[in-house]
């Protein structure tokens, strides 16, 4: 049989047009829902984890998406009726205006098989999914240039940092985390960030570099820029694997945790799909998985246990939740938009 | 219909799937970006002119917007130096370092920008390749700070939009009349005074062409802006980002992608204007 050009350009543009625009293709069996991820290594995890373990318990497959949380609302939005996405990832901070623009749809817990081992710090207060993983904040520095470890936030003030200290603003979950955390300790609160200013305006001299994003901050150790930073555990774990000269340090006050979770997005393809999916994330065996090195990731289900250099950081999923600062994203979520803002105004070396 | 309309029509068969593509995919994004940036406020209560207030009541966004387009003009007359000498050497070479300046032009212009702005991360860095030959031979007493400065971000777009400014530039100077210059030389004219009264007017063109799509490469170029300039130095693509994504403020964010598209293509129309109004070069003639 000899294809004739007209079946090939007829299958081929069907083909692209079921690629490209997401129009629903006739083998409605076996769907494959897709999940989205952050760039980096969080995507590298969760396809080498989450995909193969998804696919063992269900019909269909998941494919990934990795994309920033915020991106992720306006193609949603963009498309509410067919949305691009079945499953979307937040972290605390951009779940707000996620939930406020009806784009998520609420957690059937009744239904769900994992449900019970998420403690209930990492349930959504409105019923939405709980949280997936969490990302802890504490201060990276460089073993061979700081040779007494850290102990805590005020330790970035130091003299001996001069020209050392990197920081980033308030457009990541990072940079806000932070500012929040030295406002309240030093006299502020989770809306009253001037304190913070006030603080960062004195850490000027010690700054070295103001990076774009959390990425960048991580990657100013490996040029040897800086020496000293807040930064996620995870990205500082990832790093020392690789042989960067950087350590962690758990602040006294407490690391902060920065809670992520898989959200379901309202008219997806395939509800029972999503919540295989998001049970198979929570399961013990799949965070067995995520825990474990070369990814490091934070379980939030009780039942795993902690092992290898997560157990530096905390003794046991329990451990993590009780002694480190949860901050109450909702306060000041609404005013971040104004920090931002004038954080690039006001803060410049 | 005449047999001429006919032709014509059917010559412009052929643009049609380009413009519809211009059409989707350019002409009705910035419609929207022009509706987006008349509503009041980011959750889109009712149309104003407000967001353009803003900005020009704003002295941080008009500071941003005038030093972008200052480092637009410093890289594209960095590169004007740098480039005139290399077009001289091309075009008073033989065919076989011709290929060899042509292929080293356009090899960068093969590799990604990221790459080619991680490599300057990678120079200028604290433990980079300038700060330790520098300190090593004991120029410098400490490392110098190179890496998120405005002059190491000027540095590295000139490299990477080099390519931008010597290809019009060559071209202008290969349609370059030899026998001016060689007139020039018998009139008994030093060197320098023929490139000063011969070549540089009548190449002017040229330059002016590489000038402007310098200009406006290196005042929109957010990764290298963003990867060498870093979080310290806010330019309007960065502003735009930042508006857009981390403060969710899309009216306004629209708002300063327009006024920055129409100080840019307005820099390039009036400077492209002028120059066909006063510069007779080559391309003029």
């Amino acid at each position: 049989m000899s294809l004739s050009r007209r079946s090939l350009l007829t299958s081929g543009s069907a083909a692209l047009a079921a690629a490209g625009l997401g129009w629903p293709t006739s083998s409605r069996a076996a769907t494959s829902i897709v999940a989205t991820t952050y760039p980096g290594s969080f995507d590298e995890a969760f396809r080498a984890v989450v995909g193969p373990a998804f696919k063992k318990t269900s019909e269909g497959g998941v494919t990934f998406t990795p994309l920033l949380g915020v991106d992720q609302i306006g193609k949603i939005q963009a498309s509410r009726n067919a949305p691009p996405f079945d499953v979307v990832l937040f972290d605390e901070g951009p779940l707000i205006p996620a939930i406020t623009s009806g784009v998520l749809q609420k957690f059937p817990a009744e239904q769900s098989k994992s449900f019970a081992d998420i403690p209930s710090a990492f349930r959504h207060p409105d019923g939405y999914a709980p949280v997936i993983t969490c990302q802890l904040i504490g201060i990276a520095y460089n073993p061979k240039k700081i040779a007494t470890p850290p102990t805590s936030w005020e330790d970035l003030w130091k003299p001996e940092y001069k020209g050392r200290v990197g920081i980033t603003g308030l457009g990541s979950s990072l940079g806000t985390a932070f500012m929040v955390e030295i406002a309240k300790l030093n006299g502020g609160s989770e809306t009253n960030i001037e304190p913070a200013f006030d603080a960062i305006k004195k850490l000027l001299p010690n700054v070295g570099a103001i990076a774009a994003s959390p990425g960048a901050l991580a990657a100013l150790f490996q040029q040897g820029e800086i020496d000293i930073a807040f930064n996620f555990w995870n990205n500082v774990a990832l790093l020392a694997a690789k042989g960067v000269d950087i350590a962690f340090a758990k602040p006294k006050s407490g690391a902060v945790v920065i809670r992520t979770s898989a959200q379901i997005v309202k008219n997806n393809q395939d509800p029972k799909a999503v919540l295989d999916y998001l049970d198979t994330v929570m399961s013990v065996e799949t965070q067995k998985g995520l825990e474990a090195a070369p990814w490091v990731m934070m379980p939030t289900n009780s039942k795993v246990a902690l092992t290898g250099a997560n157990l530096t950081v905390a003794k046991s999923v329990d451990d993590l939740v009780a002694n480190n600062v949860l901050l109450d994203w909702t306060k000041f979520q609404p005013l971040r938009g104004e920090w931002i803002t004038r954080f690039s105004k006001e803060v410049k070396i | 219909m005449s047999p001429d309309s006919a032709t014509g029509t059917n010559q412009l068969l052929p643009a049609v799937p380009l413009a519809a593509l211009f059409f989707a995919a350019f002409v009705l994004p910035l419609a929207a970006l022009v509706v987006i940036s008349l509503f009041r406020d980011p959750q889109f209560s009712g149309l104003s002119l407000v967001q353009y207030v803003r900005f020009l009541s704003d002295p941080f966004s008009l500071k941003v917007l005038t030093d972008t387009l200052w480092l637009g003009a410093e890289v594209a007359l960095a590169t004007l130096i740098l480039a005139y000498p290399l077009a001289l050497v091309y075009v008073a070479s033989g065919p076989f370092m011709r290929t060899l300046i042509t292929f080293l032009i356009m090899l960068p212009l093969l590799t990604s920008t990221v790459v080619r702005t991680f490599a300057w991360i990678v120079i200028l860095g604290r433990d980079g390749i300038v700060n330790s030959a520098m300190l090593s031979l004991g120029f410098w007493q400490a490392p110098a700070r190179l890496l998120y400065t405005w002059e190491g971000m000027v540095l590295a777009l000139t490299q990477i939009q080099l390519p931008l400014m010597a290809l019009p530039l060559i071209n202008s100077l290969l349609r370059l009349d030899r026998n001016l210059t060689r007139a020039a030389e018998g009139l008994g004219a030093s060197r320098a005074r023929i490139f000063v009264t011969v070549v540089l007017p009548l190449t002017l063109p040229g330059a002016i062409a590489g000038w402007l799509l310098v200009f406006a490469a290196a005042a929109t170029a957010f990764i290298t802006q963003t990867l060498v300039g870093g979080g310290r130095i806010i330019l309007m693509p960065s502003h735009i980002y930042q508006q857009a994504v981390g403060v969710q403020d899309w009216p306004f964010a629209a708002a300063l992608s327009l006024i920055f598209t129409l100080a840019v293509t307005g820099i390039v129309f009036a400077v492209g204007a002028l120059s066909r109004r006063y510069v007779r070069g080559v391309d003029a003639a």
